[in-house]
């Protein structure tokens, strides 16, 4: 066979053309922005609440869009399970993607520092609109977060513990990021205000019966209980320790506190939880209403907490990416240069800058008691 | 404080009173392995996902209302009943004949679920008990689907069969009822928590608690006794000991092999019953904890042996309840400077599932035939 140089080029054209025709112009074709989070799984309730918040905020870019002839921009789903193993394979393929000029995500705080190493290497920003370990910031120049720290959900929960005589404390967490680290700066800000943890007791994702551990836990008499984790397990926990007539206080973090599943699903056990959380769609703000009503007109159902951050983050990365395009390296500058209050983002939280580490500076911690039914927000000290 | 730690009987009783009931819990999962290896000689990894197909039979039998994923349970109960009755209809000599069986096993199948899904005021024995055939049904079909095929074929392609039968079912299972952790009404739990408990139990059992374990005691020792004197006892019992021997005396090993899977699966189906009653947690994933724990208690008790299956539950039962108990602490300031660096500084609790695994493979390396001696088997 042979071989003629104007056939070999006329094919390479054929082909790179072919190729090049699916393709949508990167000029004026929609924008993609992927969106890391646990969309199945035990989580997939956090997930779809964050993925609607986000989804929520880019459709009404879009029909402004529409209406001035700007780009319209589009959600890629990266469903991580709420296992960090999970996140990093979504991360391998958002960052191969040359389409993805950046990350919304992970929710977990166990996906988000599970994946930022991938999303480094591609010089791929994300952005976090659930993870509060403490370490999430501070582990990637690329990574950024809308939400609080761990530790400060910690220092609200030891200071009322102190306020109102609660001195031995137990501790029951689960076994991963999220979990260890808010049971450790816990204990950090319990060491501070002379409260003595009576023991510590640990669990996985998959434990279903927690009485040996509160067995544990009641031999200690504790005058509270420190929940550090997530409600589908925790949910499960409370129950058995008020059937085992363990009458501690318990004292949650936001893994509990946001989530109005906790309440549904343990009932009576759930009455007198004390939790830190954003308690955002509780606390009544003025713009959130808005916010609440449209959600609900979309989606049929209350949103949470969660779901105000990832709209948050959403118009963020808008924001972002009109000013500066897509290219990966501008868009990381341009989140670093939120960097003072003056230069702040408008969000429904309120103004979002970020710290040097690329934590937003933000003290919007809530505490909040459940009383039949409902979380009531109590005022913090 | 005083570096001796005081033993609180209270606490230890408590402790091992969970346990049993752990035990029961697990020995009734375990005693599906222990019948189908002895006498099928397959290791049925999906047995504990059966188990999982059952609690949301239970679910969504109890839930009031209709949902997409409650359609999906009636087309899995509807497919499981026409392959059963398929299955059933193996003596007929036309496949013609053996679809009509198995479309009128398919329009039961339908019946009872429209009178079961989403009604929620089907009384819960009632319920538990359709639920319970139903899963014995879907045993019989699974049976049929993937191991029948393999008849006469190595151990080995049954191993990767039932692994595979395993992973197709909870990956079905979190496609077609949803992957979020379900909660067993309230009302319900707290219902069956308070039937009567006997004063002096008041504090270690509730009510359900005290029904799990008499339940498991009754049904192993029935069953024992059933293995010993009944014709079916009698044929399964052959068949265990030589399959080719059995035939030749004219007993029906596949009827056998049936039976078991049947009989597995129903124990699976009240198992089930019995967990998300207590414990108020249904995901997909749930069979597969719970089936390795099980499949080591079968191994610890002496797999192919029913009494053993509940001592190897009772066993892991009590390990897993009472290990939070033990309070490394005080033992370690008994001991002189420098020793105690060699003690852990982690919780026992932390561990408990490992050290489960670790006496498991202990009990594989020193006594493969389980815990209890060949010699005690026969003197019983």
């Amino acid at each position: 066979m042979r071989f003629t140089k104007a056939g070999t080029f006329a094919t390479l054209a054929l082909f790179i053309f072919l190729t090049q025709c699916g393709r949508p112009n990167p000029g004026t074709g929609p924008i993609s922005i992927g969106f890391g989070g646990p969309l199945t799984g035990k989580q997939a309730n956090y997930g779809t609440m964050c993925y609607r918040g986000a989804e929520l905020r880019l459709g009404e870019i879009n029909a402004n869009a529409q209406a001035n002839g700007g780009r319209q921009y589009q959600l890629v789903r990266g469903d991580d399970q709420a296992t960090p193993s999970q996140a990093v394979v979504v991360a391998q393929e958002f960052a191969a993607n040359a389409q993805i000029p950046m990350v919304l995500g992970h929710f977990n705080s166990s996906c988000s520092l599970a994946a930022q190493k991938i999303y480094e290497a591609a010089g791929l920003p994300n952005l976090s609109y659930g993870s509060t370990n403490d370490d999430v910031g501070k582990g990637s120049p690329l990574t950024f977060r809308t939400p609080y720290k761990n530790s400060l959900q910690g220092k609200t929960l030891a200071n009322y513990a102190v306020a109102h005589n609660l001195k031995r404390i137990a501790i029951l967490a689960e076994n991963e990021d999220y979990g260890r680290g808010l049971a450790d700066v816990f204990k950090k800000s319990a060491g501070e205000l002379n409260l003595t943890i009576v023991t510590e007791k640990s669990y996985n994702s998959d434990t279903t019966d927690y009485r040996p551990l509160l067995l544990g836990i009641s031999k200690e008499k504790p005058d509270a209980i420190l929940l550090a984790g997530f409600y589908p397990q925790l949910q499960v926990a409370a129950v058995q320790a008020r059937a085992m007539k363990i009458n501690a206080v318990f004292l949650a973090g936001d893994g509990v506190g946001s989530s109005l599943d906790y309440i549904k699903n343990a009932g009576t056990a759930a009455e007198g939880t004390v939790a830190t959380g954003p308690f955002l769609i509780e606390n009544e703000r003025p713009l959130i209403e808005g916010f609440k009503r449209k959600f609900k007109e979309k989606y049929g159902e209350e949103p949470d907490s969660w779901a105000v951050y990832a709209y948050d983050a959403a118009g963020l990365a808008y924001t972002v990416i009109s000013k500066v395009g897509t290219d990966r390296a501008a868009i990381h500058k341009a989140l670093s240069d939120f960097n003072s209050k003056d230069k702040a983002f408008a969000g429904l939280v309120g103004p979002i800058w970020f710290d040097n580490d690329g934590d937003a500076v933000n003290e919007d911690v809530s505490l909040a008691i459940v009383r039949n039914g409902r979380y009531v927000v109590i005022p913090v000290r | 404080m005083a570096s001796v730690s005081i033993v609180d009987t209270h606490l230890i009783l408590q402790g091992a009173a969970n346990g049993l009931t752990l035990g029961c819990l697990i020995g009734l999962l375990a005693v599906g392995y222990s019948l189908v290896y002895g006498v099928a000689r397959l290791i049925n990894f999906a047995h504990g996902d059966v188990f999982t197909l059952a609690g949301y039979y239970i679910f969504f039998f109890v839930m009031t209302g209709r949902s997409p994923h409650s359609v999906n349970v009636m087309v899995f109960l509807v497919a499981t009943c026409a392959i059963a009755a398929f299955a059933w209809g193996h003596s007929l000599r036309r496949t013609s004949l053996r679809l009509v069986v198995a479309f009128g096993g398919a329009l039961l199948g339908a019946g009872i679920a429209t009178f079961l899904i989403g009604r929620g005021t089907t009384p819960l024995v009632l319920t538990v008990l359709a639920a319970v055939v139903l899963i014995a049904v879907a045993g019989v079909a699974f049976e049929y689907l993937v191991y029948r095929p393999l008849e006469g074929a190595p151990r080995l392609s049954y191993l990767v069969a039932a692994i595979g039968l395993s992973l197709t079912l909870q990956a079905s299972m979190q496609l077609l009822f949803g992957s979020e952790r379900r909660s067993f009404p309230e009302q319900l739990h707290a219902q069956l928590s308070r039937l009567p408990v006997p004063g002096f139990l008041v504090g270690y059992f509730s009510g359900l608690d005290l029904l799990i374990v008499g339940f498991t005691f009754a049904i192993t020792i029935a069953a024992t006794w059933l293995a010993r004197s009944s014709k079916y006892g009698i044929a399964i019992r052959a068949t265990a000991d030589d399959p080719i021997l059995a035939t030749r005396i004219g007993i029906d090993v596949r009827a056998a092999k049936v039976q078991v899977f049947a009989l597995g699966s129903a124990l699976a189906g009240v198992a089930a019953f019995f967990f998300i009653a207590r414990e108020r947690v249904l995901e997909p994933t749930l069979g597969y904890t719970q089936g390795v724990l099980a499949f080591a208690a079968a191994v610890i008790g002496g797999i192919g042996r029913l009494t053993g299956a509940l001592v190897g539950g009772l066993f892991i039962g009590v390990v897993l309840s009472m290990l939070p108990l033990i309070d490394i602490e005080p033992l370690k300031s008994r001991l002189p400077d420098g020793w105690s660096a060699f003690l852990p500084s982690f919780n026992l609790s932390d561990w408990g599932i490992g050290i489960v695994y670790f006496l498991l493979a202990l009990v594989l390396v020193i006594r493969p035939r389980g815990i209890i001696s060949e010699q005690f088997w026969r003197d019983v």
